[in-house]
């Protein structure tokens, strides 16, 4: 899940970002207005968290432009601007939340969660494929009855393949959405992760949940070949 | 204390009633003494008609109306008296209705005809008329004095009547006067009823209303100018009160989500060393800021209220300036400024040091920080007529005429130029107080749309002599 934090503040900024990270998300960040729309444009994010007053361009005007251009990214607006007339405004330029300064980190995740959650059309925070369930609330996952206990970039991987169970999940979109664009991906890093996760999702008598499709990509779906 | 209407309905009231007053005192006694002449004229005619066929006899005078009097001489409650005497004062006659009573004779003189108030012997209020009648008998003149008396109670009735008709009327008209004038005055009072409704209807909320002057009458048309001049003021007061209230509330909550924010993830990834000595180095540096604007804000109030200390002595404004030009170089530099330096070596103003470098570090600090990398700074310091102005002129492409109003107000950012909270929000507000303080004049203008400039104009009287 890659998400794009553009916040004016440098410390709220790299207190954002860290979070979200420590969270198993993949988080590009910027402090500038303009700079924000342009990676908006230019990348394909999960969500989006947005701050109102930026320097460059405001928040208001990203989202319109945004919208303007077709992107659909589910956006939070998070601002000092708590009155109702500032809500309404961001929420009907495009917003599809709102969140006052000072918050608290827990809030900021389950608001991104649940805008991750409604990108992907799933209300429901467990995600079901066979006997695997992904809480994406609690953040476990358990197979068979058994809780697996995965790294947060692990976890993401599988959240990510759950929420589009039964299509083909390319290697780029994996590495866009799990790793962003600031960490180094090796060459292999999608492959190793996939391997990591077969062999811990593993039980004697089952079977593959995590299927390869040469030249595509991956796909978990429950009973493929 | 009474209402305008209530003084001006008394007033008018008191007044007619005066008015009325002083009319019936005027109209009564005329009244009265064209009632007692009317009754006088009778009495004298109805005497003439009695006395007319006098005629003198072979024993004396005969007077037939005393032989055979009319009936109203004759006793009764509402009887008439008459009486007669000769010259020589014996009773010649009376009338029946007198009994054994008799009448007052009048001195006799030379007075043809009397007229005086008495009691009538039965004790009626009445008046008498005397005239002496002169005969003619031949050899001598003989003659009679002769008195006709009658009650006046029917004369007394009607000026009774009168005076009460006079009274009575003038309280009827008193009262109709008193609603005509409660009427009057209400319509005359309109526009300041309206006025003042309309002002009983403005409160904080809506101190945008201006009281229309056109349909005020011209009495009231300086107090609704003054009126609306003074909301506008109250106006203009609250909306600054109110941007400086969201501006602090905003300036303050920004450090405030900062300092929360490192602190929950110092508390949650407390294992992680090195993000959370990163952690607490940007709480520090949070603090420190949120020290400044407040050492800053602290420092306005003071200037506000007139309790920093000025201590004027020589200052050369040229080394001032240079050492902040020295100070900004490094900024000047990141940001590729241009700097268009058109200070003379020396320019000595009476001043205080430290509010005088205040004042010129805000300015220059602002324009440093607003100007655009690449842009162009002009720093000018002229004497100009009475007048040395410092002036600062620095590109600012966000800048709008409407910004300028605030651009000394304390907190104020335009959205569009926030950046990072590094510098102050104040400073500008300070400047701007320091400068009354010192008694110079510190304005803003919009040039070119991309060019604000700050004049810091120091009166000629401040200069050494």
């Amino acid at each position: 899940m890659r998400i794009l934090v553009v916040e004016d503040s440098e410390k709220l900024r790299r207190a954002i970002q860290f979070a979200l990270r420590k969270a198993g998300y993949a988080v590009d960040a910027t402090g500038d207005g303009e700079e924000g729309l342009w990676f908006a444009e230019s990348n394909d994010y999960d969500a989006l968290v947005l701050d109102l007053m930026l320097p460059g361009l405001d928040g208001l005007t990203v989202l319109r432009r945004l919208r303007d251009g077709g992107r659909d990214t589910p956006a939070l607006i998070l601002t000092v601007k708590s009155e109702v007339a500032d809500r309404v405004a961001g929420l009907r330029a495009g917003a599809d939340d709102y969140l006052s300064k000072p918050f608290a980190f827990d809030e900021l995740l389950a608001r991104v969660e649940a805008l991750v959650r409604r990108r992907y059309g799933n209300k429901r925070p467990v995600l079901r494929v066979g006997e695997l369930e992904v809480d994406t609330g609690a953040r476990k996952v358990r197979h068979r009855g058994h809780d697996i206990a995965l790294t947060p970039r692990e976890y993401r991987l599988l959240e990510l393949l759950a929420r589009r169970a039964g299509e083909v999940v390319s290697r780029s979109e994996i590495e866009e959405h799990i790793y962003g664009d600031d960490a180094e991906v090796f060459s292999n890093a999608v492959e190793s992760a996939i391997s990591t996760l077969r062999r811990k999702l593993e039980s004697p008598g089952g079977a593959t949940l995590i299927h390869t499709r040469r030249g595509l990509g991956y796909v978990l779906e429950a009973g493929g070949e | 204390m009474r209402s305008l209407q209530q003084r001006l309905s008394l007033g008018l009231v008191l007044a007619l009633g005066a008015l009325l007053v002083f009319g019936g005192l005027l109209a009564y006694p005329a009244l009265r003494s064209l009632l007692v002449e009317e009754f006088d004229y009778a009495l004298l005619a109805k005497a003439r008609a009695l006395t007319a066929p006098t005629t003198a006899g072979g024993h004396g005078i005969s007077l037939r109306f005393t032989e055979d009097p009319p009936p109203e001489f004759q006793p009764g409650p509402r009887a008439e008296y008459f009486q007669v005497w000769s010259r020589d004062g014996e009773v010649a006659a009376k009338s029946p209705s007198l009994g054994d009573a008799g009448l007052l004779r009048p001195n006799p003189g030379t007075n043809e005809l009397w007229l005086w108030n008495l009691t009538l012997p039965d004790g009626r209020p009445g008046r008498a008329l005397g005239i002496n009648l002169a005969l003619d008998e031949g050899a001598g003149a003989s003659g009679f004095t002769v008195v006709f008396a009658r009650d006046t109670m029917r004369l007394r009735s009607v000026l009774r009547t009168v005076a009460g008709g006079l009274i009575g009327g003038g309280v009827i008209l008193l009262i109709a006067a008193a609603w005509l004038a409660r009427i009057a005055t209400r319509a005359g009072l309109r526009p300041v009823a309206e006025l003042a409704d309309e002002v009983t209807r403005i409160d904080a909320t809506s101190l945008a209303t201006r009281l229309s002057a056109a349909e005020a009458p011209p009495e009231l048309r300086p107090i609704v100018e003054q009126l609306n001049s003074l909301l506008g003021r109250l106006h203009d007061a609250f909306d600054r009160e109110r941007r400086f209230s969201a501006n602090v509330a905003h300036e303050l909550l920004t450090p405030v989500a900062e300092l929360r924010a490192l602190a929950e993830n110092a508390v949650r990834w407390r294992e992680d060393r090195e993000a959370t000595g990163q952690f607490a180095a940007d709480v520090l540096d949070a603090a420190r800021q949120m020290e400044r604007q407040v050492s800053t804000l602290l420092a306005l109030a003071r200037s506000e209220r007139g309790e920093l200390p000025i201590q004027r002595e020589w200052i050369n404004v040229s080394s001032v300036l240079e050492s902040l030009r020295a100070q900004s170089g490094p900024r000047l530099q990141v940001k590729r400024l241009q700097l268009d330096w058109q200070v003379p070596a020396e320019a000595t103003i009476w001043s205080d040091r430290v509010a005088c470098r205040a004042i010129l570090q805000n300015l220059f600090d602002n324009a440093v920080e607003h100007t655009p990398p690449g842009g162009r700074i002009v720093c000018r310091l002229e004497r100009s007529g009475n007048v040395l102005a410092f002036t600062l002129a620095n590109t600012n492409p966000g800048l709008q005429p409407d910004d300028l109003p605030h651009l000394f107000e304390p907190f104020w950012r335009a959205d569009a130029a926030r950046t990072d909270r590094s510098h102050s929000v104040l400073g500008l507000a300070l400047a701007k107080s320091l400068a009354a303080a010192l008694r110079c004049n510190l304005e803003a203008t919009l040039h070119q749309r991309d060019e604000v400039k700050f004049t810091l104009s120091i009166p000629v009287e401040e200069f050494p002599t």
